[in-house]
């Protein structure tokens, strides 16, 4: 009977949604057939002007892109050739009303390819490959008023932008050493420090991409968490020095020294996470730092790590001789002000700079720099924060069900008409979530299973009343079971009681060291006791156990 | 018969040859009863068609995947949470949903790959996964590394989101870190178009074991799955029996009050539950009821120690007490044999039994050692070599007294 019960409505099912599938392409077709024909000649004028504006390359994908939004279902794929061999297609059609599908766009694809061969577009391109965010600041010119938080989220991305505003000083700076060691055709070293998410690489890479440099230094990049092992970076700049390949690590670094002291172009070797080369007795690093001050070398050496005395710690031998000490520069954590500048310039370029209101933006910016100045953070907490607006207001839209016939129905048809900005609210809700630490694990709901509060409670005890703070599992053990047994509520065993420390340790409030014995390794709490009670949220038993010094 | 030898692996790496396994000689039978029926719904491989209780938890990952594609954009997520909370059955069930949209073109391709820090033999072996996943090639890791590089960094304009889930992630985490630090630094390229999901038990991983640099860009998109409840674990269980009567309402309820009161984890109530079915049917029950589950619940949250020693020779308990009693004297958890052979002289003359000798006390040891029940030294160490208790001196207590009786 069952069987039978479960079967027929799992064929009904598959036929539901084969149907509704069936009819929802033809839907689509209309619609999308509709609004083709209908906002295709007011998009098309405004596809020339790109056209105009900008370079040849980045046209096909913009255009593509407006489209795509005409269409309202398919948003951003530039990526899929069929999707982009397809709709200009037909918009050109409908446009130019020619009868050929294929041959015409193909032709005026060639077209526009082959103009921007001259000198003057190719520079443009130039440009634009150097910052491929170019293509995405076009877009959101002509977007649905929507489509404001998307941008916003993709502006706020944390991949590297091709301005960095805050760090002015630090450009002009590594310009300034660049540009002197350029000139001279001198050597140097630098060693450029500061914690994560300060914009180290990101500076270097844009001072990098300098024309000027470009021209006159063969610039090598390493980033050093790639290798294998230290002494692998030899032979990694062997290979960028077009030295041919070379079988032993001596043969290379004797390569590479032979090089530098050959007649040769100037070397730009940037090595990124350079704390990376640690090695037994720091030979590496060593070696490395003592090229440029070999004669007739023209190596300028750039190191980035995060820990402020690299150089002094593991590398004090370089102090001895004035001409091997590195030049030291510090990227300082950003402030607040900085944090606010760089937010606001991203949406800016975004055109979506009215997403937050200015408070909410302060004070996500100063408590980001209050803790740790990381940009990476403030980026992420603020695309996080445009995401939590961005689902309450779409929140009657998508349904909270997980059932795959429903949920594929694309949640987002509707166009969200309010798009208020981003308030003090979200901002605080993000923070908290993020910064609120250990209280907010267990805020809502009482998940903690009863055990484990046992557990948890029996250890305060020892901690509190016990004469021996060492707590081994075995000890704790005898005490939770004296516990359980005042309450009536069955204890558990060793082995499972094991099992449930390491429950507790997953949620990081103990650690237990010394996994060899079990029952032997010890127990610590790694939380404030006052975090504790207020995650257990049950004061009443836990004042109850606490105060039960009869079970130790 | 040498030429295919060596054709054989290479046509393996390259992928011509399917990996099979050997057909089953006979046709395997379909459930017939009431709770075989139960009980191939219950087990932990079925994953059901839509997860109970982990609505919210969905919607999450829904929408940021959903977002990031939309986006053409990466970025990274932290999902942690106990074993058994069904963390990789949701975002499985994201991808299945995300694949049905493509399906129905409502959301451009997107590749999945999908690798476990668990199945790999060291981490860097990370890259050979991906890589094979992603292109169907075997390479070194290096070379396989060089090819992701070349894939994730350079900008082509024909290329398709890329979803990569990592399982088990703080078994990928090594001293230097280098292969967590490059999966969670191709995302934030420009041009990577990846999206990394990463999965693991602690919830404060990314501060305890990963260095600053990485828990920078692993970012704070985190999510952590919450231990079920009793309520959670009863609806489980009672959307994977759907209609069938095989269980009682209270047995299920046992079931899950107990597993929710322990640990919270789905496998176990299904374990359990699935092992109730068969003490049923052992009994010839239609229907599992509560005496089914309880003899379920006693053996799967058994303590085996008590009747470990209540199985032992009279002169290996009468060592365990004496064991006890030299810890009891004491104060300090490490015995040392002889003094511990006095206590054991003192109980034999007691119970009016001759004592072994020391040679075969030493036995005794070296068996109540082998047991677990002792955590003993080497036996090298002779009279001076230190025991400790490896149970609880109530257990011992507790055993002896019953046997008395």
């Amino acid at each position: 009977m069952t069987s039978v019960q479960t079967t027929i409505p799992f064929t009904i099912r598959k036929k539901t949604t084969f149907y509704g599938s069936k009819e929802n392409a033809q839907k689509q077709d209309f619609t999308g057939a509709a609004l083709r024909s209908t906002p295709s000649t007011k998009y098309t004028s405004i596809v020339k002007k790109i056209v105009t504006v900008s370079s040849s390359e980045s046209d096909s994908d913009s255009d593509a892109e407006n489209l795509v939004q005409a269409r309202g279902n398919y948003r951003n794929n530039i990526e899929k050739e069929n999707n982009i061999a397809r709709t200009p297609r037909r918009i050109r059609k409908s446009s130019s009303s020619e009868e050929q599908g294929c041959t015409p766009p193909k032709q005026k694809k060639t077209e526009k390819q082959v103009s921007p061969t001259t000198p003057a577009t190719l520079l443009k391109r130039l440009d634009i490959a150097s910052s491929p965010e170019g293509i995405e600041r076009l877009a959101p010119k002509r977007l649905f008023a929507s489509e404001k938080y998307q941008n916003a989220r993709k502006a706020l991305h944390s991949s590297t932008p091709e301005n960095l505003p805050g760090r002015e000083a630090e450009l002009a700076q590594l310009y300034d050493f660049m540009y002197v060691h350029m000139k001279n055709k001198t050597s140097g070293s630098l060693y450029v420090s500061g914690p994560p998410g300060t914009g180290k690489t990101a500076c270097l890479s844009k001072t990098m991409l300098h024309p000027e440099f470009k021209s006159s230094f063969k610039i090598i990049y390493v980033n050093c968490t790639t290798m294998k092992s230290a002494t692998t970076i030899y032979a990694k700049i062997v290979q960028e020095l077009g030295l041919g390949i070379t079988k032993s690590v001596q043969a290379s670094k004797a390569a590479i020294e032979k090089y530098l002291i050959s007649n040769h172009k100037m070397i730009l070797l940037i090595l990124d996470e350079i704390d990376q080369l640690d090695c037994k007795k720091q030979s590496v690093l060593y070696s490395i730092f003592e090229w440029p001050s070999k004669p007739n070398s023209k190596l300028i050496l750039v190191g980035i790590a995060n820990a402020l005395d690299l150089t002094d710690r593991i590398l004090p031998r370089l102090q001895a001789r004035c001409e091997l000490k590195p030049k030291l520069m510090h990227f300082a954590p950003y402030s607040k002000q900085e944090i606010v500048n760089i937010i606001t310039d991203r949406l800016k370029q975004a055109d979506v700079s009215d997403v937050f209101t200015t408070m909410a933006m302060q004070m996500l910016a100063g408590k980001v720099a209050a803790v740790s100045g990381d940009v990476r953070r403030a980026l992420d907490i603020s695309r996080r924060v445009v995401e939590l607006a961005e689902s309450q207001n779409t929140a009657q839209v998508l349904q909270p069900t997980n059932h795959n016939e429903k949920n594929t129905g694309s949640p987002k048809k509707q166009n969200v008409h309010v798009e208020k900005p981003v308030d003090f609210k979200e901002v605080v809700t993000v923070l908290n979530g993020v910064y609120g630490g250990s209280q907010n694990i267990n805020k809502d709901e009482n998940t903690f299973p009863l055990q484990q509060k046992f557990l948890l409670c029996s250890l305060m005890l020892i901690l509190n009343k016990g004469k021996n703070k060492v707590v081994t599992i075995g000890k704790l053990q005898e005490v939770y079971k004296k516990v359980c047994r005042k309450r009536n509520i069955h204890a558990v065993d060793i082995s499972e009681f094991v099992g449930l420390c390491s429950l507790v340790e997953t949620r990081g409030i103990i650690r237990v060291s010394g996994k060899k014995e079990p029952r032997l390794s010890k127990v610590h709490l790694q939380w404030d006791q006052d975090e504790l009670g207020a995650a257990l949220q049950d004061k009443h038993l836990m004042a109850e156990i606490i105060n039960d010094v009869t079970c130790l | 018969k040498t030429a295919a030898k060596s054709h054989t692996p290479s046509s393996i790496k390259h992928r011509n040859l399917t990996p099979s396994m050997h057909q089953r000689n006979a046709v395997l039978l379909k459930p017939t009863t009431a709770l075989e029926e139960a009980r191939a719904r219950l087990h932990v491989s079925a994953v059901p068609k839509s997860l109970p209780c982990r609505e919210e938890e969905f919607n999450n990952i829904y929408t940021f995947l959903e977002r990031k594609l939309l986006d053409n954009s990466g970025g990274c997520m932290y999902i942690s949470g106990v074993p058994g909370t069904g963390k990789t059955a949701t975002v499985n069930e994201v991808i299945r949903c995300l694949k049905k949209l493509v399906s129905k073109h409502e959301l451009n391709d997107f590749k999945f790959i999908e690798i476990n820090g668990m199945k790999l033999t060291e981490p860097r072996q990370a890259y050979v996964h991906i890589l094979k996943q992603l292109t169907n090639r075997t390479a070194t890791w290096e070379q396989a590394y060089q090819l992701l590089e070349k894939q994730f960094i350079r900008p082509t304009s024909k290329k398709c989101m890329t979803l990569l889930l990592v399982d088990e992630l703080d078994l990928l985490c090594n001293k230097r870190q280098d292969v967590v630090y490059n999966l969670l630094d191709w995302p934030t390229k420009l041009n990577a178009q990846l999206v990394v999901i990463t999965i693991a038990n602690t919830m404060d991983l990314p501060e305890r074991v990963l260095m600053g640099r990485v828990t920078s860009r692993l970012g704070l998109t985190r999510l952590t799955f919450q231990p079920y409840n009793h309520k959670q674990l009863q609806e489980i269980v009672i959307t994977r029996l759907k209609d069938s009567n095989a269980f009682r309402s209270e047995a299920i309820q046992l079931v899950a009050r107990k597993v929710a009161a322990v640990s919270g984890d789905a496998r176990r109530a299904l374990d359990i539950c699935r092992r109730a079915t068969e003490i049923a049917e052992s009994h010839d029950a239609g229907t599992v009821s509560m005496q089914d589950v309880n003899e379920a619940l006693t053996e799967m949250i058994a303590s085996a120690k008590v009747q470990a020693i209540r199985h032992c020779s009279e002169m290996e308990r009468t060592f365990l007490q004496a064991v006890s009693a030299e810890i009891a004297r004491t104060g300090i958890e490490e015995a040392i044999f002889k003094n511990v052979f006095k206590q054991f002289e003192a109980l034999c003359s007691f119970d009016g039994v001759k004592t072994p000798s020391i040679t075969e006390s030493l036995g005794i040891c070296a068996r109540l050692g082998a047991y677990r029940l002792l955590i003993c030294e080497h036996s090298r160490a002779d009279i001076t070599q230190r025991i400790l208790l490896n149970v609880s001196s109530d257990d011992i207590h507790f055993s002896m007294q019953d046997i008395s009786i």
